[in-house]
């Protein structure tokens, strides 16, 4: 019974190849040619991206409870196939150029390592909801990248900071909260992950945690690089964002720097 | 945006085609790793590890290297295999185009396009190439064939790697057939790897590309040209409108013209914006002549009402001078020189009441005459002297005519200070006063311990914690306050003790004594340290006995060994090092003879040096009592383009030894005596001073006032005087120029230019040469009144002492080139600062002592920063061509022109915007689209009005 109720958990907090139904959601309706769906409306995809790590934290919090110890064998060996899956995203998160893939891939590589947090003994409900909800705004702000293009792709048009301002600004603050950076509830999340746990400081726990980090880090400058950095193209129309839109957008952020400080005190 | 077959080989180098086609990114890789191994070769005493090898020249050293990195293996290079196939450059180029396939007919233009992806590390190679009495090229040899060789090396390995992974051939012939073979997958790949793509068809097409069905390839590629053409008209109607809005026309009226109609307009408007640049260009120019040409002639015209003709350079009140003349001929006391004639009305007209030099003419003030280097940045203190006293000032290139090489106190190399086009033939060497020996005081024990530490492989790690909280003292201070703390330094560096210059010829017998002397210096350091003798147990005769044996002159035991027992071997073996080590030999001391016949100047080339440049400038008469010669360099911090800021005409350093060399020797007896057989009297009481125009802090410093008699130098105290006031009144100019905020006073201003000279983060000290615009040969009379703004180079030139043209051949071949190369690097660092300038200083970094790159690894900078050329992000620097104005008849200078090729060719081909001045007619001559054209040379009703610009304007008051 915990066996399965992992597996299902598996498919929400998802770890490879049950991830593949997950990253292929996020990326759903983020490319020019695909065909949009109303699953690929980002209101719903950010309910989905909320609601999916929840119900997999609940699903581990309750194969545990069916048998802690059978539970927490299995979580040593969930743990592993959750830092290799992590690392693998991360690692794959360097060469996509299609913000939506880069994001779906990043919610891939964050949520797979509540299973390296779980098997230390770390509650892992508030660093699933920590990590899920640090990637709403940026989720949000891809949709408008797409309105305008047609597609969220690095490279295809450069140089916003000159061209949309007020976006890019928003832009590089949803991609840091993304890629868990103070104050970000991601950062939180990610800190309660590498050492909240009982067996704290352990090198199976940091390293995963750790080097997806890095390559989060490193991914989110390479994309920045390609949509907020370089020379505008002459040849395209540009639009800054609606003030109403950055205000709210700008505004769900600051809630969500707030939201991760109260998460640490929560924690703690 | 697509691949042509033909320019393949031609335009594009095989792995550009590579990376456009298939995204991958062997250019950018090739750069960086050429980049890495030019660092490693041409370091020039940066790195404290050097690369070994190479003495036996580049694409050895290099190959040598390359055959071992297996850093290059681990990314699937394989250069050792492809460096095992050729041992020379020559041969490596062969095998490489042949492997490539790549036909013998493209040879050239392949090679040229290789050499232009790197054009600044290209252009650094030639230039040392060339550079055959460069020191590093000397001991480590390097040119454009070893480059060309390493870079198709290294691209042959990328390619063929690319190959391997891409699963595809990209030899030329392949490459080229499947560019012909398939031309819509060749436009949607390089649409896409160009980042050119309509953005929401990139997804498709790399769809279209995964599945590598050349029917649907095609089908999108039509749709996506289609949808690209549409969506470009679209963008080109769109922008007509705004262009007729802004013109005042609706879109209704627009709307109403026929589709045809519309579709010439659209075509026209682009096929202007090719030559839109060029437009502005011309009218900048125009616009610029015909100010400088109306003020002039509001200024000429109203000198000539008032007076005859003088000497060109003779300032506001020339005719009063004349009249002083008698006064300050030699024999005549020049106190007694004053004026009783009347001031012409011109000569204080628009000074606005403040002090003038007619007033100190009035007053009988010995007249004081300066020479100043033609440099933009003398205009604007010539300008404040003159409305200050009574100095009349010349335009000279700030190397005085003299070309020399100079050997610098301490320093063991020559500086060559003449402009680039000369190659000097004579060397000034710099002796101290007294001989004394050479002590460190603590301070720079304590700087070369830190520096030496710094510099090894482990220390830096233990001195970081030993040492490291004084370098963030050291960043404080001069972050914080950069002038008390500068001051603070200064004091503490030993200073260089006082040094006069060498300039006169030794005699043979001289320097073969001299040579004696170093090489017996070299034999008793040798005997002490061979055998431990001190030089009090050997005497002259055994010394000079060695000399001679070492230098073949004599053969046999000597007397050394004889009296400390040396056996035959140890002694064959001490003569062998001293000729080796010690260079005492034959071919050593031919070649010190050679190189101290070099030194200095014999009397008849001093005075064929001083005529020359005191004719070019038409002062052969009428000396006041004072000289000022003055060279002018900068000052400031940090910064490697420094002597970007220095004079041009001296080889990019300060003009301040060329001052005392011209000043030494027209002070001398001997010299004056040949001189005045040549027609120019200089005055027993006349003295020749020399001083330095700093250009950033607009100061002025007298130098060698030891070697003047008591006389002038009482009134060297109050030229100084004025020289700090003049400078003060430029430093408030210049702050205005720089924005510098918060400026209320001459005083203020001086202390402001004084800190950005001292503060290592100012980027931009002063603005230098930028905004130069004009060059003007001929009197000062032409400009004494004008403010030029500090954008004029002024060589001062009397027609009428060069019957045969051979003074203005002289400027016209040597400054006007300079100056013409001056304006095109400022031209070309401000239309395209990105790849002709060099960029922004914040990120430049120094590269082997011998050039900039930007970041860590890039192309050689070129040009000029930023930071000199832009104010934000508009151009501080107005992009004119060189507008070069001669006061002469036409047929002078046409007859001058004629002799002149390279001159002749500028002007021919624009580069230069030629003017001509005929004084006798008042007639300008433009050279402008292959013929001559007549302007009006007539004040312009609006020339009172100042032009938004700044321009043309006389200030006075502080």
């Amino acid at each position: 019974m915990t066996l399965v109720l992992f597996v299902l958990a598996a498919l929400l907090l998802p770890l490879y190849p049950f991830s593949m139904a997950a990253t292929a959601l996020l990326q759903g309706g983020g490319t020019g040619g695909a065909s949009v769906s109303a699953l690929h409306a980002p209101a719903i995809k950010a309910a989905l991206m909320l609601a999916a790590p929840v119900l997999g934290a609940l699903l581990i919090m309750l194969g545990m409870s069916v048998s802690e110890s059978r539970g927490h064998a299995l979580l040593q060996i969930f743990a592993i196939w959750g830092g290799l899956t992590s690392m693998l995203y991360a690692f794959r998160m360097l060469s996509a150029k299609d913000a939506h893939i880069w994001l779906s891939h990043l919610y891939a590589s964050a949520l797979a390592l509540i299973w390296v947090g779980a098997a230390h003994g770390v509650s892992p409900l508030l660093p699933a909801l920590g990590l899920a909800a640090s990637l709403l705004p940026l989720l949000f702000l891809l949709q408008t990248l797409t309105r305008q293009f047609g597609i969220a792709r690095s490279g295809l048009y450069p140089g916003l900071g000159k061209r949309m301002p007020m976006f890019s600004l928003l832009f590089t603050a949803a991609l840091l909260m993304a890629v868990a950076v103070p104050v970000s509830p991601g950062f939180f999340a990610v800190a309660e992950l590498a050492f909240g746990g009982v067996s704290a400081n352990e090198l199976p726990t940091l390293i995963p945690i750790s080097l997806s980090w890095l390559l989060w880090t490193w991914a989110g400058i390479n994309l920045l690089t390609g949509i907020v950095f370089g020379r505008p193209r002459e040849d395209l129309v540009y639009a800054d964002i609606e003030q109403r839109r950055a205000l709210a957008i700008g505004g769900a952020m600051l809630a969500l720097a707030v939201l991760g400080i109260l998460l640490m005190e929560l924690v703690l | 945006m697509t691949v042509v077959p033909e320019e393949v080989g031609r335009e594009l180098t095989l792995y550009d085609v590579v990376d456009r086609l298939f995204g991958s990114r062997i250019g950018l890789t090739l750069n960086e790793l050429l980049i890495k191994g030019c660092m490693d070769f041409f370091d020039e005493g940066q790195s404290v590890w050097r690369m070994p090898g190479r003495k036996q020249g580049l694409f050895r050293a290099w190959s040598h290297i390359a055959k071992r990195n297996r850093r290059l293996r681990m990314r699937g290079l394989d250069v050792g295999a492809i460096l095992a196939r050729a041992d020379d450059p020559e041969s490596m180029i062969h095998h490489v185009m042949t492997r490539l396939q790549i036909p013998e007919r493209l040879w050239m233009d392949y090679f040229a396009l290789e050499l232009a992806k790197l054009h600044g590390w290209a252009g650094f190679v030639r230039w040392r190439s060339q550079a055959h009495h460069y020191y590093w090229q000397q001991r480590n040899p390097a040119d454009l064939v070893d480059f060309v060789a390493i870079r198709l090396v290294l691209s042959l390995a990328l390619i063929e790697d690319a190959a391997r992974r891409i699963k595809r051939d990209f030899r030329y012939a392949s490459l080229v057939a499947f560019v012909e073979r398939f031309p819509h997958e060749c436009l949607l790949r390089c649409e896409l790897n160009a980042g050119t793509i309509l953005p929401d068809y990139a997804h498709r097409v790399e769809v279209a590309l995964d599945s590598a069905s050349q029917p649907r390839i095609e089908s999108l590629s039509l749709e996506y040209r289609l949808e690209k053409t549409s969506r470009e008209s679209r963008t080109r109607a769109a922008r007509i409108r705004e262009l007729y809005e802004r013109a005042g026309v609706s879109t209704a009226q627009l709307r109403a013209h026929p589709p045809a109609r519309l579709r010439r307009l659209i075509d026209a408007v682009h096929e202007f914006k090719a030559g839109e640049g060029m437009v502005w260009t011309r009218a900048l120019e125009h616009t610029y002549m015909q100010r400088l040409l109306a003020r002039m002639a509001q200024r000429t015209g109203a000198s000539r009402a008032g007076r005859a003709p003088s000497r060109p350079d003779t300032p506001a009140a020339p005719a009063t001078m004349r009249a002083a003349e008698p006064a300050n001929r030699p024999g005549n006391p020049p106190d007694t020189a004053v004026p009783d004639i009347e001031m012409p009305a011109d000569a204080v007209a628009g000074v606005g009441g403040g002090p003038s030099a007619g007033d100190d003419a009035a007053r009988g003030e010995p007249k004081v005459q300066t020479l100043f280097c033609i440099d933009v940045r003398s205009e604007r203190l010539r300008r404040q002297m003159e409305a200050l006293g009574n100095y009349e000032t010349f335009g000279i290139a700030g190397f005085f005519g003299v070309p020399v090489a100079f050997i610098e106190l301490g320093k063991g190399h020559e500086t060559a200070l003449c402009p680039a086009i000369v190659t000097p033939k004579n060397v000034a060497l710099e002796m101290p006063h007294k001989h004394e020996q050479h002590r460190h005081s603590l301070f720079h024990l304590a700087h070369e311990v830190v520096h030496d530490l710094k510099s090894t492989v482990l220390a830096p790690y233990v001195t970081v914690e030993a040492v490291g909280l004084l370098f963030g003292f050291d960043m404080v201070g001069k972050t914080l306050a950069p002038r008390a703390y500068n001051t603070w330094r200064r004091k503490l560096d030993s200073r260089k003790p006082p040094a006069a210059l060498m300039i006169d010829k030794i005699t043979k017998d001289d320097a073969l004594e001299l040579v004696a002397n170093l090489q017996e210096e070299m034999i008793v350091r040798a005997v002490e340290q061979h055998f431990g003798i001190k030089r009090e147990a050997i005497t002259n005769a055994m010394i000079r006995e060695l000399r001679e044996i070492a230098l073949g002159e004599r053969h046999g035991r000597s007397e050394l060994a004889k009296r400390f027992d040396v056996d035959a071997a140890a002694e064959a073996l001490f003569i062998s090092s001293l000729q080796i080590e010690y260079r005492v030999n034959p071919d050593q001391a031919k070649l010190q003879l050679e190189h101290l016949a070099k030194l200095g100047f014999r009397i008849k080339k001093q005075a064929f040096l001083i005529g020359t440049a005191l004719r070019s400038i038409g002062l052969t008469e009428d000396f006041g009592r004072i000289v000022l010669v003055v060279g002018h360099g900068s000052s400031s911090e940090n910064n490697p383009y420094e002597s970007a800021l220095d004079c041009g005409a001296c080889g990019g350093d300060h003009g301040l030894v060329n001052a005392r060399i011209f000043a030494a020797m027209a002070n001398r007896r001997e010299v004056r005596t040949l001189l005045a057989e040549q027609g120019i009297a200089i005055p027993d009481e006349t003295w020749f001073v020399p001083a330095l125009h700093d250009t950033t802090t607009d100061e002025v410093t007298l130098y060698d006032l030891e070697q003047l008699p008591p006389g002038p130098l009482t009134r060297l105290d109050r030229i100084s005087e004025d020289l700090r006031a003049a400078g003060r009144l430029c430093a408030r100019e210049r702050c205005r120029e720089l924005a510098e905020p918060g400026i209320t006073s001459a005083e203020q201003a001086a202390r402001r230019v004084k800190r950005n000279a001292l503060d290592w983060t100012q980027v931009r000290p002063e603005w230098g040469l930028s905004k130069n615009a004009c060059f003007i040969i001929g009197g000062r009379r032409l400009s004494e009144d004008l403010d030029l703004d500090g954008r004029a180079f002024l060589h001062s030139y009397d027609y009428r002492l060069d019957e045969k043209g051979y003074l203005l051949e002289n400027i016209l071949s040597g400054p006007l080139v300079v100056g013409q190369w001056i304006n095109m690097e400022h031209y070309f660092s401000t239309v395209d600062n990105e790849n002709f300038g060099s960029g922004s200083k914040v990120y430049h970094n120094i590269v082997g002592r011998f050039g900039v790159m930007t970041g860590n690894v890039s192309d050689l900078r070129t040009g000029l920063p930023a930071q000199t050329m832009l104010q934000g992000e508009r151009p501080y620097h107005q992009p004119l061509r060189l507008i070069t104005l001669i006061e002469a008849s036409f047929d002078h200078v046409m007859h001058v022109l004629e002799r002149l090729y390279k001159v002749r060719e500028l002007v021919e081909n624009g580069w230069i915007r030629l003017l001509i001045l005929d004084p006798e007619t008042d007639r300008v001559s433009l050279y402008e689209a292959g013929g001559w054209q007549t302007l009006p040379f007539a004040p312009d009703p609006a020339a009172g009005q100042k032009p938004p610009d700044s321009t043309l304007e006389r200030k006075v008051s502080v």
